[in-house]
């Protein structure tokens, strides 16, 4: 297990890492910002003002919510519209987000996990759960990048991971970043690629259980 | 499906997104209550949060924000108050869940009231007893729980073992004995 500080070290750079190359070639339905932050001293006032913005928001702060929102939605945005597809479902998506944001701020433990990857893995999982009940199917194109993981600027997380990635057979890799990225359901996932249900099953857990044994922890 | 679950592949499936609708509403009303999921499914959290620094920043629409302001215009912040757990899920749903979640607490509460008072009124012979061993089990498992407990439970996670233990019934009614002992076990060992 990773100490703490190593954690928030790996986590910090979640809301400053611009988008890498490939990703300017990708349709997007709205306006990108093209925010090029300077890597990890920005990143770490970022992340040291979300935690305070949080605390402020669970006093029923409404001036840090929007401070939160100022300084989140941007990446929050990309991730849930890159899950649904669609910016009216995205948009609804990111309203729950900063809802939920706010009557939940309280629970959010700095100590367990870092502002971003906690704010991160709310829009995820609101997403992933408005997808599964509008059963939209999966999106139309997608970008061409999705192979690989991560951009030229990464943090050492960010590497290891693609490093492991890396070592899955490479459809294998593409199956695990269709499903982070896009929410496929295995069924979905199957009529992409061409393979069986099942066969899509175990090279899941197969690839699952390469990466936690690679990534040693 | 081995007997044996693969509780730490599915969480990472669980992660990583590509459970269907059922599956996915399955491991979140597990989640709270079994502390080895939970604790799986923060691993592969942690795991695979770096792959979100690849995500692409993309500005929301102007105005969106005050869309939010009005929806949270006549709450209080209640961040700090000690709420059921975040389950993740949307507000409508949320609420639906919740909601869903004290009525189901209520009934369940009430079923275990009768069962005690039942245990405690009435001679041995009850109806149902001799006819089959579901019905049993099921008792067996609400008159194990003992009430000061039922207290400290929020609702939600009530529910969730109602739930269960409903679900381990019915698999027990319908014969596919596999899943009641699975269920039922987990119920066994689930810790409060």
């Amino acid at each position: 297990m990773p100490s703490p500080a190593d954690s928030d070290d790996d986590r910090s750079l979640l809301f400053a890492v611009p988008g890498g190359p490939r990703e300017a070639s990708r349709p997007v339905a709205c306006q990108k910002t093209q925010v090029t932050l300077q890597a990890q001293s920005v990143s770490r006032m970022a992340h040291l003002d979300l935690a305070a913005a949080l605390a402020r928001v669970a006093g029923g702060d409404r001036a840090a919510l929007e401070r939160l929102y100022g300084a989140s939605s941007v990446k929050l945005y990309g991730i849930v519209q890159r899950i649904l597809g669609r910016q009216d479902w995205a948009d609804a998506v990111l309203e729950d987000v900063y809802v939920g944001v706010w009557q939940h701020a309280g629970e959010f433990d700095g100590a367990r996990v870092s502002p971003d990857a906690w704010l991160a893995r709310l829009a995820r999982t609101l997403a992933l759960d408005e997808l599964r009940r509008t059963a939209s199917g999966s999106p139309q194109e997608l970008p061409s990048w999705y192979e690989e993981a991560g951009g030229a600027r990464q943090s050492e997380a960010l590497r290891r991971l693609s490093a492991c990635l890396n070592a899955l057979p490479s459809e294998g890799r593409k199956i695990v970043l269709l499903a982070y990225h896009y929410g496929l359901t295995r069924e979905e996932i199957s009529k992409r690629v061409g393979w069986p249900v099942a066969m899509v099953r175990s090279s899941l857990r197969g690839s699952l259980a390469q990466l936690k044994e690679c990534l040693g922890q | 499906m081995t007997q044996e679950e693969d509780i730490d592949g599915l969480a990472g499936e669980y992660v990583l997104g590509c459970l269907d609708a059922a599956e996915r509403a399955d491991v979140e009303a597990r989640r709270p209550l079994e502390g080895s999921l939970k604790a799986a499914i923060e691993a592969w959290e942690r795991r695979l949060a770096p792959l979100l620094e690849a995500a692409p920043e993309v500005a929301p629409p102007p105005g969106l924000f005050d869309k939010v302001l009005a929806r949270i215009a006549d709450e209080p912040g209640r961040g700090a108050a000690p709420v059921l757990a975040l389950r993740s899920a949307p507000q409508r749903r949320m609420r639906l869940v919740v909601g869903a979640g004290a009525l189901a607490a209520c009934l369940a509460l009430a079923v275990a009231a009768w069962f005690l008072y039942a245990q405690a009124d009435k001679p041995k012979s009850t109806v149902h007893e001799a006819a089959m061993d579901c019905g049993g089990l099921y008792k067996n498992f609400w008159g194990k729980l003992d009430r000061e407990k039922y207290a400290r439970i929020p609702a939600e996670q009530l529910a969730g073992v109602s739930r269960m233990a409903l679900r381990a019934y019915d698999a027990c009614q319908a014969g596919d004995q596999l899943d009641a002992t699975s269920l039922f076990g987990r119920l066994e060992r689930m810790n409060f």
